[in-house]
């Protein structure tokens, strides 16, 4: 049925609870929240932010010199891409390095560089401002990087699609897998609240209003208790490349992508009733791309802003593609967990998602005691069996940015 | 999910119909391009008092009309967004083409897009809690507001996205456009790139790099690609948007088509974050990707627009990777550096570029680069010096090559 499936052969993170999906699956399936150990540490007056990935060691990662040339999201993009090329046996002669894309979103990208050149600037002028400042803080440069780090000489570059801008960077890598433009392609995203700048705008922004002092429990989508999101930092990387290929080369196939979908209702011009049917359209479009109906889906892997009137958009959306089937979709989210990883969110999902249909298993929504809105199968309390077939990984970004990523559980012959 | 087969369909074409753009040499596509056409410079001595031990003296200001209408946006980079995205939809009639928002994305280049607002933000607000930013700041500082503003203008509801790879920006944000109406995810895509970054703090982090012209000459002789005294490139700011349709569509309604955008090609060097390869093959690479995916062969080529910075690295690699593509025909080709004249817009070049190049094969009139005097000896093309050519071309291609080693060209086709 599907003519030319995307395999996903490699999966890396870099998050506030690990850079090991094994081990961060588990702490979903618990129902355990990395963030609090972490928050403790790491308070700022009016900032909203839930967990640092504290235990990465940028120097370890890129060596002391380059350390200090490049930004701290690009460092976690470069591990992250790492460790999916080792977790896919991307033998360096597997492909040609012209064949090797890399398209990496962010929300904040260097900020905190360019902040800092800024202030050295008002100082001490031009003579004060670091010349390494400017080639690490651009958004493109987690992707430009990690080309040079990997050697890969193909497609190139950086997106921005607020917090969906790793969902938005997978679809566009399918694309270019698809189009035949590259052979395999990392796509993820990567950002860091590393300085007081990214934490102080999201403080202010009106999303992340979760209480950093207690971001164990004060994170909570879909529950009628919910206060906002706690902001958290990574990166997250998949590794795309047509199925073909990967069986070709003999690559371990984690998933399969097999739609994708996309819209945009700018939140400042829209009426909540067109946010919902925008959402709902990106939804439709993933499953019309794939060549499937809405009774395909088993779970879904939804945004869960943590906000009560966004979740409840969120859902609405949900139900008008599910209709009655909704009862019967397990749904579940990964940010209360790992905190909401911005412009990595998506495709840290996406990794969970796709760990969910591996291990035939649905993690807790950690803290969801009583759902605001009833429709879906919400998993509460325990873990549960699923025999899911497809996932769907869903965005409902603030900024008006819907993309819906639907996730196929890997062929049985592969 | 399928794609879009290599054999393009009339359906399957995408041509451009409608553009608005501001920059240095003009507040209007046809306006920059007769500028163009005329070897106008639009670069002039920078206005602000020049902190101390700063050397560039001269930008491209994009002249905005004084005062400022009701409802206008703040910010400056929003300011260029909506003037050009207004023109471009005003000049294809886009609204009165009937489609589906859902089918409509939005693609916008960015590079810097906060550099207008952050000295700002910075400087007036250190931090203190009572000073820190406003709701809105987020939106505004990442390029979002400007990706909101074109999309909302246009009532485009599709995929939306801004983006990034340097001053190679807005060319891969068109190539992404491309793809996405090829691919049949919509008919129709507004796309383009903007940039505002003409600051003190703006000019001064790419002075430190060693990127920027910082000679002590009269303004319009400062921006010199592959002159012998070229010492680096002249910044500039700008917004060109551009609405891109199925050429079946545009045939229907009658629409004016500016160009047929026929290819795209990018690339990485993976090699350093500011130079490009020594052997020119990252640029080379994506020249080739590009002509492949327009379906041309290399000796039905006319023209290249020049990504041509006027910084010593880029011009020299350029053209190796021109006569690399090209062999033999290379010597045949008309190369111009529109930066000559407009500066580098950064993430808004390609944009513009890829408008002047269709406006070239529309009028047959290939703009000059100014300001060669003397071609640097290892940068022996045709570069159109000084004045502008008249020829029949059928085929273009426009380069643009990011920091970061991000590359992107597109292939654009004359339409009769």
């Amino acid at each position: 049925m599907l003519r030319n499936p995307v395999a996903i052969t490699g999966a890396g993170v870099v998050s506030p609870i690990g850079r090991d999906l094994d081990a961060c699956f588990e702490l979903l399936l618990r129902g355990e929240s990395g963030l609090p150990q972490v928050a403790a540490q790491a308070p700022r007056p009016r900032s909203a932010v839930g967990g640092l990935a504290l235990d990465f060691d940028g120097d370890a990662c890129v060596g002391i010199k380059e350390a200090r040339r490049t930004a701290r999201f690009t460092q976690f993009a470069v591990q992250a891409a790492r460790d999916a090329r080792r977790m896919a046996e991307l033998e360096p002669d597997a492909c040609p390095a012209e064949r090797i894309g890399t398209v990496i979103g962010t929300v904040f990208g260097g900020l905190d560089l360019a902040v800092r050149s800024v202030e050295d600037f008002n100082v001490g002028g031009t003579r004060r401002v670091s010349p390494y400042a400017l080639p690490a803080f651009t958004n493109n440069m987690a992707a430009g990087y990690v080309a040079i780090d990997l050697g890969a000489r193909g497609p190139s570059y950086g997106v921005g699609a607020a917090w969906a801008s790793s969902a938005v960077a997978i679809a566009r890598a399918a694309s270019l897998v698809l189009r035949g433009a590259a052979d395999v392609v990392f796509a993820g995203g990567a950002d860091s609240l590393d300085g007081a700048s990214a934490s102080a705008l999201l403080g202010e922004c009106g999303e992340f209003t979760a209480r950093h002092d207690q971001p164990n429990f004060a994170y909570r989508p879909f529950d009628r208790r919910a206060a906002g999101a706690a902001a958290s930092e990574g990166a997250a990387i998949l590794l795309l490349e047509r199925l073909d290929h990967a069986e070709k080369r003999g690559a371990p196939v984690l998933a399969t992508l097999a739609g994708v979908g996309a819209t945009y209702a700018s939140t400042r011009r829209s009426t909540p009733a067109e946010r919902v049917s925008a959402s709902a359209r990106a939804v439709q479009v993933a499953l019309e791309s794939a060549g499937v109906g809405p009774e395909a889906v088993g779970m879904i892997s939804a945004y869960g802003s943590g906000d009560l009137e966004s979740d409840a958009l969120e859902i609405e959306a949900l139900q008008a593609v599910f209709g009655a089937r909704a009862a019967e979709i397990q749904v579940s989210t990964s940010k209360p967990v790992s905190g909401h990883l911005l412009g990595a969110a998506s495709a840290f999902e996406a990794a969970m998602a796709i760990w969910s249909l591996r291990r035939g298993e649905v993690p807790p929504i950690s803290n969801l005691e009583a759902p605001a809105v009833n429709g879906f199968d919400y998993v509460r309390g325990e873990r549960r069996a699923s025999a899911a077939r497809y996932a769907l990984v869903n965005t409902f970004s603030a900024n008006g940015h819907n993309v819906a990523l639907l996730f196929a559980k890997a062929p049985v012959h592969s | 999910m399928t794609h879009a087969s290599r054999e393009l369909s009339t359906a399957e074409r995408v041509v451009i119909t409608g553009i608005g753009s501001v920059s240095p040499v003009g507040l209007t596509a046809a306006t920059s391009f007769e500028a163009l056409v005329a070897g106008r410079s639009g670069i002039d001595h920078l206005e602000f008092e020049l902190p101390a031990g700063m050397r560039v003296r001269v930008g491209g200001k994009v002249r905005l009309p004084s005062g400022t209408t009701e409802g206008e946006p703040t910010s400056r980079l929003a300011r260029l967004t909506r003037l050009a995205v207004r023109d471009a939809l005003q000049d294809a009639a886009l609204t009165r083409a009937g489609y589906e928002p859902e089918r409509v994305a939005t693609v916008v280049g960015v590079s810097m897009g906060s550099a207008d607002l952050l000295p700002g933000w910075v400087t007036e607000t250190p931090l203190a809690p009572e000073l820190l930013p406003r709701r809105d700041l987020l939106h505004q500082l990442l390029g979002d507001q400007a990706l909101d503003l074109v999309a909302s203008e246009a009532n485009a509801r599709g995929p939306a996205l801004c983006v990034s790879s340097a001053c190679a920006s807005s060319t891969h944000a068109i190539g992404e456009a491309l793809d996405l109406i090829r691919s049949g995810v919509v008919d129709a895509a507004v796309t383009g790139g903007v940039e505002a970054a003409l600051s003190p703090w703006g000019l001064a982090i790419f002075e430190r790099i060693g990127a920027l012209s910082t000679v002590d000459i009269e303004p319009s002789r400062a921006s010199r690609p592959f002159d012998r005294a070229r010492d680096g490139f002249v910044m500039s700011e700008g917004a060109t948007i551009m609405t891109l349709e199925r050429y079946s569509t545009a045939l229907a309604r009658g629409a004016r088509i500016y160009a047929e955008l026929a290819g795209f090609g990018c690339s990485a060097d993976a090699f350093q974050i500011t130079r490009p390869r020594e052997d020119a093959q990252g640029m080379a690479d994506a020249m080739r990707a590009a002509l492949s995916d327009a379906g041309v062969d290399p000796s039905e080529v006319g023209h290249v627009n020049a990504h041509g910075t006027g910084t010593p690295y880029n011009d020299l690699a350029e053209t190796k990777a021109i006569k690399d593509v090209f062999g033999g025909q290379a010597q045949r080709l008309l190369v111009n550096s529109v930066k000559s004249m407009v500066g580098h817009m950064l993430g808004a070049a390609g944009a513009f570029e890829c408008m002047t190049t269709a406006l070239t094969l529309r009028s047959g009139i290939v703009p000059p680069t100014i300001n060669l005097d003397e071609p640097d000896e290892a940068c022996d093309l045709d570069y159109v010096p000084h004045v502008a050519r008249r020829v029949d071309l059928k085929w273009a291609i426009s380069n643009s090559f990011g920091f970061g080693g991000q590359n992107g060209v597109l292939v654009l086709r004359r339409s009769n």
